[in-house]
């Protein structure tokens, strides 16, 4: 058997492992584990990791990976698996860690692009040994000073936790996930050196993770410093708007949009007390499907016109309109248009933040309509126009890709149509 | 029992735009190409079972018009304490504006059926325009802000991604653009309406009515303006109308002379009636309307080309109506909307052969000179279309104006008149065009 569907089938395993805890189905697995480890957040974490992970490989397969980089990748994604399934502390942080230095081994792989975007190289390098220095410091500090090891004890004790420790780990948080002014990671990690950009979405996960593990901090560091949290959130809201309005590049929407719904998932959090979990969790699903799905598309152009002609294509659509239409269905769900994935979090949310908190809200609305328009202005200048000469029939998207595409269409849609399916999930699971 | 066939019919209504979109993307995906005749079939049946269906809703009205068709009820989402619901309705208000997305629809799709024949952008086209007139029966039929907000949104997009129909050119995507812009700016007027009537707990249009605040109240009206300043192309959000003639002729009929460019009256009808019209709210209507009747009928004036000018024309047109809101002459209003709806669908349609039909009027009364010279060297070949252009479009002004003046006296007889006159042109030009697609094939 090749080694692409070995990767394949172990990615499906993982999957299927997810999904019957989420569904329950199976109480004897659900014993092995530690009951802790079985949150609903964490849970549709796996899910949704682990969907991306098999669509990837069936659409991508060999013909993206040498074999060198799919073990590489495929060790990243087992160690993420583990880490979001464990509740010991120090056997995350040392996993987290793993991560993120294999990260960076898959990141130096490609040694013409490394070259060639050395810079965000070593922005990326840098990041990862800041995170890793803070994870240290912040681990030694709740080990020796409070006496905690595992995840599930610091939840519960977060009120007595001194308050270094919080905000160091809001800290880690906001640099593991990318909030403002922590996000100067996003970027470069989206025009990594890795080949193809696909690297992202391990990056993007494992602060995913970080965020499902150890989200419960910033809940804390609300109750102390509303303002200052708020002060973040907002500011990186208008901040990644104005970004994402300059933002003229194919390749630079995906990093732009992230970091506009970083803070989306945390406001969810943090704001609403009452059900606060599923309103975070729907962001959470759309945002990672998405940023996920306009990776997926965006290496799949990348792969058939070159890098370098990536942010001058224009007519894009009309030479593939399956990639027109799964990018504008990502990118419409992703600000949050009706009947897509992103809708109702993004109304709810609005519905919330407008109760209480009114200037936030603006800002959020403005910066709705911005995104809104810069989205559609990309969409317009490389899907649409003149196609170029060089697009060729034999660049026309494989079965399994379109296969891929397609469900990523489906979810985006059936969850958008009838968003009540995920809610009931959710109900289902708790 | 007349009521529960009512609901039925008002559902079949509803339902049917997004029936013929699932058929038409299925056979595409199964056939692997775009079947023209399905195509028509689907327009065709689904309109019909339309007409059938909103005969019954009419029978309704005539019969027992005191309530509202209530038919039907979405639960977007329910947990805890939170729900968000949609409720749709068919009242006094909705009924001559699902009429006339019906009729229009159908007259449109008709004939679009055969202009874009063979065109590469026949299936995008007709995709969206099912999406559309999905997009504009939630506009009409929703019962609360959240579900219009939903359909104002479909309508925004579908007519940004028409006005960009002919993607290998550069010009239409900028214009494209544009339209988008003013659509998202303005938007978020009904987004933020919609929020502070969920955070007021008014789940439907008849609860607004509830509503104690003043504050809100006034802020609520504020944002709907706002909105249907936008859709509706009122100054200073104008701008954009002349410029998204750059789509096909239908899509521009439909879009901007038919129902499109009057969603912002609708809103603007709906959200007086459920939560009154304050004085200073008549006074702002009427100088929004007042504004844009000078500077749209100015413009239209200079224009060199057939559907800018009835751009221009339209946003006139749609200016006037904003001061007959002001003035709180509803009837005026609903008369004036299905007539500048007809008018301006029929005027758009006709103005791809308008050259063709002067010259056969020409020759039929025996005044067609045929150019000696080539075009462009005698002085009448240049101002000819200035003035037959500027003729085209002050006639229509004229004509609907002194109807404004006519007031409540004139509307049976512009009924009478007028409306039959230019449904019958319009129902003549669409068979026509049919009939030769048939004759064709």
């Amino acid at each position: 058997m090749k080694t692409k569907n070995l990767y394949f089938i172990a990615s499906v395993l993982f999957l299927g492992l997810f999904l019957l805890l989420i569904t329950g189905s199976s109480t004897r697995l659900a014993s092995y584990l530690d009951s802790s480890v079985l949150q609903v957040s964490t849970l549709f974490c796996g899910v949704i990791f682990n969907l991306m992970m098999t669509l990837v490989y069936s659409a991508f397969g060999r013909r993206v990976f040498k074999f060198s980089f799919s073990a590489l990748w495929f060790y990243l994604q087992v160690i993420i698996n583990f880490s979001l399934l464990t509740n010991s502390m120090p056997i995350f942080f040392i996993l987290i860690a793993l991560a993120l230095v294999v990260h960076i081994r898959v990141s130096k792989l490609d040694v013409f692009q490394t070259i060639k975007h050395s810079h965000h190289f070593l922005v990326f390098s840098g990041f990862s040994t800041i995170a890793l220095v803070l994870l240290a410091i912040f681990a030694g500090n709740v080990f020796f000073l409070n006496g905690i090891y595992t995840i599930s004890q610091l939840q519960a004790q977060t009120a007595e936790l001194n308050q270094f420790t919080v905000l160091l780990g809001v800290i880690i948080l906001a640099l593991m996930v990318g909030i403002f002014p922590f996000h100067f990671w996003v970027k470069p990690i989206f025009l990594a050196p890795t080949r193809y950009g696909l690297a992202a979405i391990i990056r993007l996960n494992i602060g995913f993770v970080f965020w499902c593990k150890f989200g419960f901090l910033m809940n804390a560091a609300f109750q102390q410093y509303p303002k200052l949290i708020l002060l973040m959130l907002t500011s990186n809201l208008v901040y990644s708007a104005l970004i994402l309005f300059g933002e003229r590049k194919l390749s630079g929407i995906a990093a732009s949009l992230y970091q506009w719904h970083v803070p989306l998932f945390i406001l969810n959090g943090v704001l609403v007390q009452h059900g606060a979990a599923i309103h975070s969790v729907m962001d959470f699903f759309n945002t990672s499907i998405c940023i996920s799905s306009l990776v997926i598309i965006i290496a799949m152009l990348r792969d058939r016109i070159g890098p370098e002609n990536l942010d001058s294509a224009t007519g894009l659509a009309i030479s593939f309109p399956i990639f027109g239409l799964s990018f504008l269905f990502c990118v419409l769900s992703l600000i949050g248009f009706p009947g897509t994935l992103g809708f109702m979090s993004i109304e709810i949310l609005l519905h919330n933040l407008s109760q209480d908190y009114w200037p936030v809200a603006g800002c959020f609305v403005l910066a709705l309509a911005l995104n809104g328009y810069s989205c559609f202005r990309i969409f317009g200048d490389s899907f649409y126009g003149n196609p170029l000469q060089i697009y060729n029939k034999i660049f026309q998207p494989k079965p399994r890709e379109k296969i891929a595409l397609l469900i990523l269409i489906l979810i985006v849609l059936v969850n958008g149509l009838g968003p009540d399916l995920l809610v009931r999930i959710y109900n289902y699971v708790i | 029992m007349i009521k529960l066939l009512s609901q039925l019919a008002a559902q079949i209504i509803f339902i049917l735009p997004v029936i013929s979109l699932i058929i038409i993307i299925v056979d595409r995906l199964v056939r692997r190409k775009v079947n023209e005749k399905l195509v028509v079939s689907t327009i065709l049946y689904s309109q019909a079972m339309s007409f059938i269906a909103l005969s019954f809703i009419w029978f309704y009205f005539l019969i027992d018009g005191s309530s509202p068709i209530n038919f039907f009820k979405v639960e977007l989402l329910n947990f805890g304490e939170q729900s968000i619901t949609i409720r749709f309705l068919i009242d006094h208000l909705s009924l001559p504006f699902i009429s006339i997305n019906v009729l229009l629809g159908a007259i449109v799709g008709i004939f679009a059926s055969r202009y874009l024949h063979r065109d590469s952008g026949y299936f995008r086209f007709f995709v969206l325009y099912h999406f559309f007139l999905f997009g504009m029966n939630l506009i009409v039929l929703a019962g609360n802000l959240t579900g219009v907000f939903i359909g104002w949104e479909i309508v925004g997009l579908t007519s940004a991604l028409l006005i960009a129909f002919f993607a290998f050119r550069k010009q239409t995507v900028t214009n494209s653009l544009r339209a988008f812009w003013a659509y998202r700016v303005t938007d978020t007027g009904l987004l933020l309406a919609s929020l502070i009537v969920l955070n007021l707990g008014a789940l439907s249009f008849s609860e607004l009515k509830l509503i104690q605040q003043p504050m809100m109240i006034n802020l609520i009206l504020i944002l709907c303006l706002v909105s249907a300043m936008g859709k509706s192309a009122q100054f200073p959000f104008g701008h954009w109308l002349p410029k998204a003639m750059e789509g096909p002729t239908p899509s521009s009929a439909i879009f901007y002379g038919g129902l499109s460019v009057h969603a912002g009256v609708y809103l603007i009808l709906r959200i007086t009636d459920s939560i009154g019209q304050p004085l200073w709210f008549s006074v702002l209507l009427v100088l929004v309307g007042l504004t844009t009747v000078l500077y749209g009928s100015i413009l239209a004036k200079i224009q060199s080309d057939a559907k800018s000018s009835l751009a221009f024309s339209a946003m006139t047109q749609v200016g006037i109506i904003f001061i007959e809101l002001g003035f709180g002459w509803t009837m005026i209003v609903i008369v004036h909307f299905v007539g500048h709806a007809l008018l301006r669908t029929y005027q758009l349609l006709n103005a791809a052969s308008l050259l063709h039909d002067h010259q056969a009027f020409q020759h039929s009364i025996g005044q067609y000179q045929p150019k000696k010279n080539s075009p462009g060297n005698t002085i009448w070949t240049k101002i000819y279309p200035y003035v037959f252009w500027e003729n085209y479009s002050s006639f229509s002004d004229k004509w609907s104006v002194l109807n404004l003046l006519e007031k409540a006296s004139s509307a049976l007889r512009f009924f009478d008149y007028k409306c039959h006159d230019i449904l019958f042109q319009l129902f003549e030009k669409t068979y026509h065009y049919f009939l030769r697609f048939k004759i064709n094939r």
